[in-house]
């Protein structure tokens, strides 16, 4: 069996250390030659004769030398991470062995925080996604392929637009402000994730998500990202480690022959759902009726009300039905290009790509190009001295349309009105979802360079030391241009913003690696320190003497805004793993952060971490379970990482500028605080590792739990001192969850295989300290979110909502005092329903699931394949306020189109129903929990057919696969009409998690493609 | 195993030195400050207690910004068209003031009254300076703290406990706690304040001047009914010659802070804040059916008037009819227009009153005070003096059409004369005992909770 082939190597070369010890040398022949892995020589790799024990390693450049060899013995060559090879001595003199990477999961390298170890050595929780299922995705960034195939790693697409953003949470969320993405690290650079650049800055309201940066990476270039989850896998991260890390590998070149690799797809999409609003008639009958309602005199409904805009007649209103939601969205297009080279020699390896993705999405006028390059090199100086490099340069091109002022407008446009006036101008434009998107143009441009080199140098055959350098450049050039029709004051907006983002990291690092017997250590120390700069140049023009003119250099008012802030890291790392015989394994891991964010008397922080792991299924005892239980271990860790996720000068009082009539100004713009620190979080983890009946069934199973401590909050303060909050240290969360991953084998014949995998997670999240708040915190600047003692985080505080009074048609609220009473009860007591709603909020919803899950399928018939991946949240409640609350008030304003649900109104006494009477009552903003739905959802994330062709031997190609693949292209939800789509961004951070104004929607797609390797 | 290589000097050496890399800046690779924005230490010299009082003055922008769209709803004199988020203020009685767009003079005044707190509280006297330059600090920051209570005062008070706002002269910290105050303590303030900056600014005029300050005090007074300081006030202004009424009603408006008439204004720069009274009256006002929101009640009383005179300059030239509807557009004639806080016609018209007030009868030099706003107007002037009950009627009437959709004066002097709002659709009336309670601006909650807040 392949695991134990470690326990042999050990054994026997446990035997061989006697052997040489006594001196007692064999007769026999000897056998020289070169171990390689993949074509490369293997330093250190096992040579044992499995005949008499004897055994050696092979020295740097993979060679060895075996003597008292008898013809008939059997040789085993083996190396972590590779296939052992057996080979029966027949009186070679050279024996040049080449071992294949392994295949089987224990023996998987798994990389780690600056380094990497096996699975079975691995004593942290990582969860390790491969290449296959990333690469080809038809998702706007390469990480939202990771849902589902990760437990309790939940990740939340933002929408359809092109290189849209994306939500992460590991294992729940740990923080109320502090961002809660987890780290991004490609090949050992942390780099910049989160919005390419801040949209609603410039000329209106964007709400498009402000783009991707990871949507930079190209997805074909991955080769596996591993998801740091627990304390000891995070805690070299230190400071930056706590909500999470995932580790990015790019493919590298192997030697033997260059590999071309070329893959085109062309996809179709769709939005998943939209919204449902009444039509025209509907409208009508609707508005009239809350007209007569409100004691208007019908016959002055069309004359009165407001309606009729822009010139509209009421027969052109009768005869009109616009779909406005259908002027917003889109048949998207999207097409890709991957190629890459690959291979190399002895000395040196290279891998190169280049990409091209040219999108249109569902959002009408959203495009979006992206060119990637990268080159990967290592070369071999001399034995002892290795460099190496990775450049990636992408270069996006793109033009995000606006939502809130786009398709999500499209509940503030009446069916009756026209898109477009008999004479072919826009009706209404202000309004008009598409004149604001025709006229309304953006372009965005990104540029990032994303680099590493290094060189390593074995300065022992055990101690390796490593020097890196890393930088990350991120430039952005954004141009609008808003026309002056569709501005609220006739005025034609310009907006240019350049920014740029430079960081560079330097680490050395230094490795010591030594086996005593059956003790087997590895040491890493090192020092890192990095530095991270931004600019952002903004310049707005308002009002322009001829429409031609469009850059704010020639509008008659210029506004300029100018920013640059950095912040540093310095750390010091260390790392000891140590097992025993592969049986027992210990980690202990430490970071001591110093940044520049954190406050003067709290510069520095230490984050420790200790894990212990116990291989059950090797030990001696376990030997008679062992033909069913192929492999049983057990897990735990304990440690502490951070999060420094703070800004950059929170720490320090400031006074921003304030100006007045062209002399300078200044006013309170930050009250700081010397003791500002990170947020830490502890936690612990247990798990635990089977795998049986011939390993074609494994369970991976951890629990844990996580403890915020000293949270990031902007605690509320009085504006008697100036501002409405400060950033401070305070309070606790916790997390505590399981996920499970179940792997089934099916099938696994030649003909056909069949792999099936279901994961599992639950994770609850609640606020458990809140220093001297003993109820809860609202949180400035978010309206009505609170946090609240024993509740989770994101949690609303909004009015009961009851019902509907069959007698009057009224809503029925609850009171804090537990009694029920309708509107006019309400206002008579609290002498408004605006202050009594106030004045009965309580803290509600689920702004996390109960539990999350997917479920994947790996078939392959002959030449058939079929992968699919399927993902389901259940218990999770949302509120769709924007099209909810102003659906229901629709006819205060006679501007809004409502929810079509609301043809289910009150009409006449002893009616039962949810939707009370409609009238043409003024809005109230405030949220109730009539407005919310619990969501659940099962979709078919991914499926894709594909066939492999029979090639002749004699083919210049190596291979060539066809496939079709569907992404989001099947949704099972009991998501409300108010609703696109289930799976919801909602927004950024952690607060306010229910609610979001104005949905944005999903798409799905489907892409056919083809794969050729020459 | 090769532990001698270890200690191979040159490899160590080269070891070290890589290390030692990373180690060099050490402590001084963590400092990073700001390079934009000034921190609290460099506060000590009058150059930045200048900056501090131009800092308050751009807060005083978004104070006002939405006083004339909301004081003005109360009064019913416009209508709204398609906003949902201005009809609650309009149908006030259904659902009370909310905080949306109230809360917002909150905000800016007392962020305003913490730097001039911070510029009271400093020790001025110290500072390297003139007298004269020293003067002009303390005479604005006393003027803005008088202006800004003055009008919290007005809308957070509640009649029925005569309780206002907390009142604030100091620079708290985040965990001092604080409570409301009375009406009549805020009010003390107030007029002490306005007196100091009427003393500093005798020395030196600042942003504003002896006579904005002067006049506030009239206006302050006037509603503090305090008519004889109001009287002597409005009477110093008038008398002092440095204003004098437009010819034109239009140009009052597009002039600005550049108008013979305005005493007291805020500049509007775009450039340096877009937000304001000009930027919100501008957007909602606006001679466009589908643009704008607001226009002129056919019920309201100012539409009345109109229809009394139709040939009253303020009611003709400053508003524009079209599409069936009376557009209340020239007063924010565009986003780049400064905003008026007090206009001279007020002074005339407070010391006609005032008079009347303190004296009790109609003098002939209050028939000519009114007399003066009317003839700028083209209005006929009164004749003879009139009775008494007669003068103030008429003296109401000439405010509100002089005054409307301004400061929020409408609003605040139909209050104090206990008038009559009209209703909804123009069905009867609504009296001051019901609107009285109800037309109170809500506290923000966050400010109520902090400090458990009780009016």
């Amino acid at each position: 069996m392949e695991k134990n082939h470690l326990v042999n190597k050990f054994k026997y070369g446990l035997m061989f250390f006697f052997i040489f010890l006594f001196n007692i040398n064999a007769f026999g022949q000897e056998i020289s030659g070169t171990v390689s892995g993949e074509g490369n020589p293997l330093p250190g790799a096992s040579v044992v004769n499995l005949s008499n024990g004897v055994g050696v390693t092979s020295d740097f450049d993979g060679n060895y030398t075996l003597t008292g060899v008898n013809e008939g013995d059997e040789i085993e060559f083996s190396y972590i991470g590779f296939d052992s090879q057996k080979i029966i001595f027949s009186g070679q003199l050279q024996l040049n062995v080449n071992l294949l990477e392994s295949t089987t999961e224990l023996d998987e390298v798994v990389v780690v925080g600056y380094g990497t170890q096996i699975q079975q050595n691995l004593s942290s929780s990582i969860s390790k996604v491969n290449a296959e299922d990333i690469q080809g995705t038809a998702l706007p960034s390469f990480e939202q392929a990771l849902q589902g195939r990760a437990a309790g790693v939940q990740v939340t697409t933002g929408s359809g637009m092109s290189g849209s953003q994306t939500k992460i949470r590991i294992r729940g969320a740990n923080s109320v402000v502090a961002s809660s993405e987890p780290l991004f690290v490609v090949d050992g650079i942390i780099v910049e994730s989160g919005n390419v650049s801040d949209r609603s800055n410039g000329i209106g309201f964007m709400d498009d998500g402000g783009g991707n940066l990871l949507a930079s990476i190209n997805p074909n270039d991955i080769k596996s990202v591993e998801i740091l989850k627990d304390a000891a896998a995070t805690a070299i991260y230190g400071a930056r480690g706590s909500n999470g890390v995932v580790l990015i590998t790019t493919k590298s070149g192997s030697s033997g022959e260059t590999q071309i690799d070329v893959s085109m797809d062309m996809g179709v999409s769709s939005a998943t759902r939209k919204i449902d609003l009444v039509n025209g008639p509907e409208y009508i009958m609707l508005a009239q009726e809350a007209w007569y309602n409100s004691g208007e005199d019908p016959t002055l409904f069309w004359s009165k009300s407001g309606v009729l805009v822009d010139g509209l007649t009421k027969a052109q209103a009768m005869m009109t039905n616009t779909n406005w939601v259908d002027q917003g969205l889109r048949q998207g297009l999207a097409s890709r290009l991957n190629i890459s080279a690959s291979g190399g020699d002895n000395k040196t390896k290279f891998f190169i790509s280049g990409s091209f993705l040219d999108e249109e999405s569902i959002f009408v006028g959203n495009e979006f190009m992206k060119i990637t390059a990268r080159t990967n090199l290592d070369h071999k100086v001399n034995d002892r001295l290795n460099i190496g490099t990775k450049m990636f340069f992408t270069n996006i091109d793109s033009n995000p349309v606006p939502v809130q002022n786009g398709v999500g407008n499209a509940n503030q446009n009446l069916p009756i009105h026209p898109v477009y006036k008999a004479d072919g101008t826009y009706f209404n434009p202000t309004r008009n979802v598409r004149a604001r998107l025709d006229l309304w143009d953006y372009e965005s441009k990104v540029k990032t360079f994303l680099a590493n080199w290094y060189l390593s140098y074995k300065l022992t055959d055990n101690l390796t030391f490593r020097s890196e350098y890393g930088i990350n450049n991120i430039n952005n050039d954004d141009e609008q241009y808003i026309d002056a029709i569709v501005d609220g004051n006739s005025e034609a907006k310009a907006f240019a913003s350049a920014g740029m983002k430079n960081s560079w990291n330097f680490k050395n690092l230094l490795n010591y690696r030594e086996s005593f017997g059956k003790h087997r250590i590895d040491v890493l120390a090192g020092v890192e320190a990095s530095k991270n700069e931004r600019k952002t140049s903004n310049i707005r023009g308002i009002g322009f003497v001829n429409s031609t003119l469009r850059t704010p250099q020639d509008a008659s008012l210029i506004e300029s805004y100018y920013n640059q802030s950095a912040y540093s890291f310095l750390s010091i790392l260390a790392r000891v793993n140590y097992d025993f015989d592969s049986k027992y394994l210990l980690s202990i891991t430490a970071r001591r952060d110093g940044s520049s964010r954190f406050g003067e008397n709290k510069k520095w922080g230490l984050f420790p971490a200790v894990s212990v792991g116990y291989n059950i299924s090797e030990e001696e005892f376990f030997s008679g379970l062992k033909n069913t239980i192929n492999y049983m271990k057990i897990r735990a860790s304990y440690g502490e990482s951070g999060n420094a996720e703070i800004g950059n000068y929170a720490y320090a009082s400031s006074y921003g500028q304030a100006n007045y009539n062209n002399n300078n100004g200044i006013t309170l713009s930050n009250i700081g605080d010397d003791e500002l620190s990170w947020e830490s979080v502890e936690q612990t983890n247990v798990g635990l590792t089977i795998q049986m009946f011939d390993n074609k069934f494994s369970l991976d199973v951890d629990a844990y739990q996580k403890t915020t401590k000293d949270m990031l909050l902007p605690y509320p303060v009085s504006l008697v001192s100036g501002l409405t909050s400060v950033t401070t240290n305070l309070g606790k969360i916790e997390n505590k969850g399981i996920e499970a991953t179940l792997g089934v084998t099916l099938f696994d014949t030649e003909d056909l295989s069949w792999d099936v995998d279901l994961s599992y997670a639950y994770n609850e999240n609640k606020v458990t300290d809140l220093g001297g708040n003993p109820e809860g915190i609202n949180i400035p600047g978010f309206g009505t979110t609170s946090i609240y003692l024993n509740k989770p985080v994101g949690i609303q505080t909004i009015p009961i909502w009851v019902g509907v009074d069959p007698a009057s048609g009224q809503d029925i609220y609850q009171g804090l005092d537990g009694n029920n009473y309708t509107v006019a009860e309400a206002a008579a007591q609290s002498g408004s329903l605006n202050n009594f709603l106030n004045a009965n909020r309580v803290p509600f919803g689920k702004p996390y699931p109960d539990f999350t899950g997917s479920f994947s399928s790996s078939l392959n018939y002959k030449n058939w394949y079929m992968n699919t991946l399927w993902n389901f949240a259940v218990g999770q409640t949302y509120i769709a306020s924007g099209e909810q609350i102003q659906g229901k008030y629709a006819f205060g304003s006679m501007d809004v189109t409502p929810l079509r649900s609301q043809l289910g109104r009150w009409r006449n006494p002893g009616d039962v129903t949810r939707v009370a009477q409609v009238t043409t009552a003024p809005t109230i903003w405030g949220r109730t929990s009539e407005y919310v739905s619990e969501v659940d959802y099962l979709r078919m994330r991914d499926l894709t057919i594909g066939y492999n062709f029979n090639l002749e031997g004699d083919s210049f190609l190596q291979s060539v696969n066809l496939y079709a693949k569907f992404t989001n292209f099947l949704t099972f939800t009991n998501a409300p009409a108010s609703m696109y789509d289930p799976e919801n961004y909602i927004r950024p951070g952690n607060v306010n998690l229910m609610d979001k104004w104005k949905q944005v929607p999903q798409a799905k797609t489907v892409n056919l493609g083809i794969n050729i390797k020459f | 195993m090769n532990i001698k290589n270890i200690f191979n000097i040159k490899k160590l050496s080269f070891l070290l030195m890589a290390f030692s890399m990373t180690f060099i800046a050490c402590e001084d690779f963590l400092d990073e400050t700001d390079p934009i924005g000034l921190t609290d230490d460099k506060l000590t010299d009058l150059a930045s207690m200048n900056a501090l009082v131009n800092g308050a003055y751009d807060k005083m922008r978004g104070f006002y910004a939405y006083q004339p769209m909301i004081t003005s709803g109360f009064v019913r004199d416009y209508i709204v068209r398609n906003s949902a988020n201005w009809t609650p203020y309009y149908k006030w009685t259904v659902s009370g003031v909310p905080q949306m767009f109230s809360g917002n003079s909150y905000n800016n005044g007392m962020r305003a009254l913490n730097a001039i707190n911070t510029v009271l509280t400093a020790n001025i006297d110290d500072m390297y300076g003139t007298q004269a330059e020293k003067s002009k600090v303390l005479g604005d920051a006393h003027f803005l703290r008088a202006a800004i209570y003055f009008q919290l005062n007005m809308y957070y008070t509640l009649p029925s406990t005569g309780n206002s706002i907390p009142l604030i002269t100091t620079v708290l910290g985040t965990n001092d706690r604080v409570s409301v105050a009375t009406s009549a303590a805020i009010k003390a303030q107030v007029e002490s304040d306005i007196e100091k900056a009427r003393e500093h600014f005798k020395v030196a005029n600042g942003v504003s001047t002896h006579s904005a300050a002067t006049a506030m005090a009239a206006r302050i007074y006037f509603f503090h009914e305090k008519y004889n300081l109001a009287y002597e006030r409005a009477n110093e202004v008038i008398n002092s010659g440095t204003s004098s009424l437009e010819a034109n009603v239009a140009d009052i408006y597009t002039k600005g802070a550049g108008s013979t008439e305005a005493i007291y204004t805020i500049i509007t720069n775009r450039t340096e804040n877009g937000f304001g009274p000009q930027s919100i009256g501008n957007s909602n006002f606006q001679a466009d059916k589908d643009k704008g929101v607001a226009s002129l009640n056919p019920n309201s009383l100012i539409a009345q008037l109109r229809n009394a005179d139709p040939n009253d300059k303020r009611l003709k030239d400053l508003f524009t009819s079209k599409d069936g509807l009376v557009y209340v557009d020239k007063k924010y004639p565009s986003l780049d227009s400064d905003y008026i806080v007090l206009r001279l016609p007020e002074m005339y018209l407070t010391r006609a009153e005032s008079s009347i007030m303190v004296g009790g009868s109609v003098s002939a030099a209050a028939v000519s005070d009114v007399n003066m706003v009317r003839a700028r107007a083209g209005v006929t002037s009164i004749s003879g003096t009139p009775s008494t009950a007669d003068m103030l009627e008429m003296i109401y009437k000439e405010r509100s059409i002089e005054l409307c959709f301004e400061y929020g004066d409408r609003f605040l002097n139909t209050r104090r004369l206990k008038k009559d709002i009209v209703a909804e659709g123009g069905n009867g009336t609504i009296p001051h005992s019901t609107y009285n309670e109800l037309l109170v601006y809500p506290i923000p909650q966050s400010e109520v909770d902090i400090h458990n807040l009780k009016r």
